[in-house]
């Protein structure tokens, strides 16, 4: 037990510098940004011209004639008291209002992870149950072929498919639960291939392990065995991957988003793109970011919780 | 396996082809991708329009040829830069070891903590729509991964025998690099390139979609899908004929990387026998 | 009780050509008496002995039969052989440390069989650490706890032992259990089945290149080469009046003999010679060994391949 908190612990202190890096390239994001802020944000009415004295007003405002190092520590300070600051277009704090919109984006990618993870596991135990049969040689087939198509054409197709032709579900839009059916099966079919896939192969590699002999030799079934003593430890490989693909979701919404015209996270980071408000790029940058570390830092313990010589260090 | 190998051969056929397509564009494509007819707007195939046209009655089988050579070209030219930039840092990591592979692999690990999609339109918002940008934010949201993979191979490779044989011998680092390290990191790498310009492809087709990455009247496939989109409706073949491209594409691509994979640890699924 | 293996065959079919791991194996042991099966690496003696479950890779295939109390084990269906492994017939797989689950702790990995022939979670768990205790572990509480890795290779393989007896089976196999294992670890393994033997009466086969711990623990041995029977004794016979020229080789190799080396080396399984397996090896090798594979002969308790005894 003390062993496991330690391995916690060393995870968690790792992250953080982590956190403070990005936190740092997030910021060298905005400097390098091309244009100036302060004219950006002075020209935001287009039918006003600012004056040269409202610019420089605005920079000693928002502080960019001081040294890089300085902005970055009141920014760094600003973050850390939870103030992304505010947005250059319309003044609002670019926190609240991801806040505001990540109910969505991540409704949408728990419920694909969701799908996700049970497919894989699914899949991934049928077809290495059933090894070498017609099932698993026509599934990894279709797999391939599934796993090949882009996520937004695969969202075409369904909104072809099932909005326009057989007019079941409705198109765009987040009121409802049905608005989350398509968007959520368009962008996890792919990494549920891909996680099927993986886990087949663990699985299969993992039965031919030694203590697969001994499971054997107690009398356990095929499935028995399977599913006490080598998912565990084929596990691994589908946690990363499934991770990693949770945070893709979360940091790649804008797609999706925009295919189906729902408001997220990434389709704030699309209007802030098209209208260069910079603080908020940074602002969502730096939240993906920070959510991404997380989501791999809890895979990691997922990971340490399945295998005991990770955590226990042996 | 045979029937791998066959499947290989003929995905290896099919990127080669999207490859000379995009090379003899101006040769291939019946039309230029830019002629406008709105008289023929959304027309079905025709002897003269082989898939017919799009909205603007542009060929619809000429702008996909034009879309291979932007699609292809950008993500071969991507992967080959991120190659360079991952592999030199993931070699020099690794072959050096101690506090410069630490202090590099933080960097790696900062980069890798942003999700690529959110890193690479980031950049572009930041530095404007194009192919320069778009370029620059492919390689610098995926440095980090590949050079963490090449560096964990040299470190792998580092500690064989054959390695220490060669240093006993008084071979100097830059010789054992070149004559043991990189052939026997050939094959990973290999797998690495592969499934790397696989989504380098996915990611310009989808910032070209995004509006972010090529612009129109650049023909891109994923341009194409934005034109699309309001069009498909009455013809369907505007949309599916750029998604299948890109799956296509994306299907040899995986094959590709699979029978690779399979060569590289020849044990899969293999297991005890004796 | 009789396990009767009659003209067992096994063919491993590979991509390389079809390998005869088991060629012709007849063969009745007894549980009254231990029966050690000896012979070099590659002999064929694991694969009889995993033949004898059914736990051989789907591309063997097996001909022959082996008959346990009279009862037909190779025609049995998987689901029927599951109801034998165990139950009836045990294994003590080789390599200790890889034979058990890296990720489950070593008494949820004893448990499972208890629960297995039906008993609550509670009495499985008491009759683990008693089975524990009785196999001299010290701190039966911390070792259920502990996984695998956390043990020591003769520690595991005590609590491999432990899976194997504790559904009470009728026979043991016994699969290299003392391969890597230092002289003194040799020694526990040696008295852990004795002790099991004396307690449990069950039947032992012991499958092993180990001729010290087969001379020490077996009453009978079978000297198998190149997927062959090549002589049957009583332990005592056997290493006093070695009949095989093999046998005879592999009791000189033995370090207080001299260990003197065998000439040669034991041919690949898809190259065997013609004749009698060992004639290329063999001191005393004739003509006739060259031509003509030998037919066993038996004599006394014992029973010997070799054209020196026709």
């Amino acid at each position: 037990m003390n062993q496991t908190l330690r391995y916690i612990g060393k995870k968690l202190l790792w992250t953080i510098p982590i956190l403070l890096g990005i936190t740092l390239l997030a910021f060298a994001l905005g400097l390098i940004a091309r244009g100036d802020p302060a004219v950006n944000r002075a020209s935001a009415d287009p039918d006003y011209i600012p004056t040269e004295e409202e610019i420089q007003a605005l920079r000693e405002e928002l502080g960019l004639d001081d040294p890089v190092l300085i902005q970055y520590g009141r920014w760094l300070g600003g973050v850390l008291r939870g103030d992304l600051g505010r947005s250059l277009i319309d003044d609002k704090p670019v926190l609240d209002e991801l806040l505001r919109l990540l109910p969505n984006t991540l409704l949408l990618s728990v419920l694909a992870l969701a799908v996700i993870a049970a497919a894989g596991l699914l899949g991934g135990i049928c077809l290495s149950l059933f090894r070498d049969s017609f099932l698993d040689v026509a599934g990894r087939v279709v797999l391939v072929f599934l796993m090949s198509v882009p996520g937004f054409c695969m969202a075409y197709f369904m909104i072809w498919l099932f909005a326009q032709k057989l007019r079941v579900l409705p198109t765009s839009g987040a009121d409802g639960p049905e608005n989350f059916i398509m968007p959520c099966l368009a962008v996890a079919i792919g990494s549920a291939c891909v996680v099927i896939r993986l886990l087949r192969s663990s699985i299969l590699g993992e039965m031919g392990k030694n203590y697969v002999l001994t499971a054997q030799a107690k009398g356990l079934r095929r499935g028995q065995i399977i599913l006490r003593h080598v998912l565990r430890n084929a596990l691994t490989p589908s946690v990363t991957y499934a991770a990693n693909a949770f945070g893709g979701l979360l940091g790649g919404s804008m797609i999706t988003e925009s295919v189906f015209s729902i408001p997220g996270i990434g389709s704030y980071a699309l209007t802030a793109i098209s209208k260069r408000d910079y603080t908020a790029i940074q602002g969502y940058v730096l939240f993906t970011g920070f959510a991404f570390v997380l989501v791999c830092l809890l895979a990691d313990l997922i990971c340490a919780w399945l295998n005991p010589k990770i955590r226990l260090g042996g | 396996m045979k029937k791998k190998r066959v499947m290989f051969i003929l995905a290896l056929a099919v990127l080669l082809a999207f490859l000379f397509v995009g090379v003899a564009a101006d040769l291939i494509a019946p039309w230029d991708p830019n002629a406008v007819d709105m008289a023929n707007s959304l027309a079905g195939p025709s002897r003269a329009h082989w898939l017919g046209t799009d909205h603007l009655g542009r060929d619809l089988l000429s702008r996909l040829i034009y879309g291979s050579r932007s699609s292809v070209f950008i993500a071969f030219f991507a992967t080959g830069c991120t190659l360079l930039v991952g592999m030199t840092i993931g070699l020099v990591s690794g072959w050096l070891g101690g506090w410069p592979d630490q202090l590099i692999q933080s960097v790696v690990n900062i980069f890798q903590g942003i999700p690529s999609t959110a890193f690479v339109v980031a950049v572009l918002g930041l530095l404007g729509p194009g192919m320069r940008s778009l370029l620059i934010a492919i390689v610098v949201s995926s440095w980090a991964g590949f050079s963490r993979i090449v560096r964990n191979q040299v470190l792998e490779v580092r500690e064989q025998h054959y390695i220490e044989g060669a240093r006993a011998m008084g071979a100097g680092g830059l010789y054992i690099v070149r004559r043991h390290i990189l052939p026997n990191i050939l094959l990973p790498l290999l797998v690495l390139i592969a499934t790397r310009i696989g989504s380098t492809v996915l990611t310009v087709a989808a910032m070209s979609y995004l509006g972010l990455g090529l612009r129109a009247p650049a023909s891109d496939w994923g341009i194409m899908i934005n034109d699309a989109k309001l069009y498909y409706i009455r013809y369907f073949p505007v949309l599916l004929a750029p998604a299948a491209c890109l799956t296509l594409f994306c299907l040899s691509i995986n094959l590709i990387a699979d029978y690779l994979r399979d060569r590289l640890d020849h044990d899969d699924g293999a297991a005890r026998m004796l | 009780m009789e396990l009767c293996i009659q003209d067992l065959c096994v063919n491993f079919s590979t991509p390389s050509g079809t390998i005869p791991a088991v060629n012709h194996v007849s063969l009745t042991v007894s549980s009254q008496q231990v029966t050690g099966i000896i012979g070099e690496t590659g002999s064929g003696k694991s694969v009889l002995g995993l033949s004898i479950l059914g736990l051989l890779q789907s591309n063997a295939a097996v001909s022959g039969r082996i008959l346990l109390d009279g009862r037909e084990l190779t025609g049995l269906s998987q689901r029927e052989l599951c109801a034998v492994r165990g139950r009836e017939i045990a294994l003590v797989a080789q390599n200790p440390a890889t034979s058990l689950n890296p990720g489950v702790r070593v008494g949820r990995q004893i448990e499972e069989v208890f629960r297995l022939a039906g008993e609550s979670r509670a009495e499985s768990r008491k009759h683990t650490l008693e089975l524990l205790e009785q196999l001299a572990f010290s701190q039966p509480e911390r070792v259920a706890r502990a996984y695998p890795f956390e043990l020591s290779g003769g520690m595991c393989q005590r609590a491999l032992t432990a899976i194997a007896v504790a559904a009470r089976p009728r026979w043991i196999i016994a699969d290299e259990p003392t391969k890597g294992l230092d002289a003194v670890v040799r020694n526990q393994v040696y008295d852990t089945f004795r002790m099991v033997r004396e307690h449990y009466h069950v039947g032992f086969l012991v499958i092993t290149h180990d001729l010290l711990l087969a001379r020490k623990f077996c009453d009978r041995i079978v000297v198998m080469y190149c997927g062959r029977v090549l002589e049957t004794n009583t332990a005592r016979e056997l290493f006093e009046h070695p009949r095989h020229p093999y046998t005879r080789g592999l009791i000189a190799s033995l370090p207080h003999l001299g260990m003197k080396p065998m000439a040669g080396f034991a041919p690949a399984f898809t190259d065997q010679p013609a004749g009698c397996v060992f004639h290329p090896r063999c001191p005393h090798a004739r003509e006739i060994c060259r031509r003509e594979a030998p037919g066993t002969v038996y004599c006394g308790e014992g029973s010997v391949c070799c054209h020196g005894f026709d």
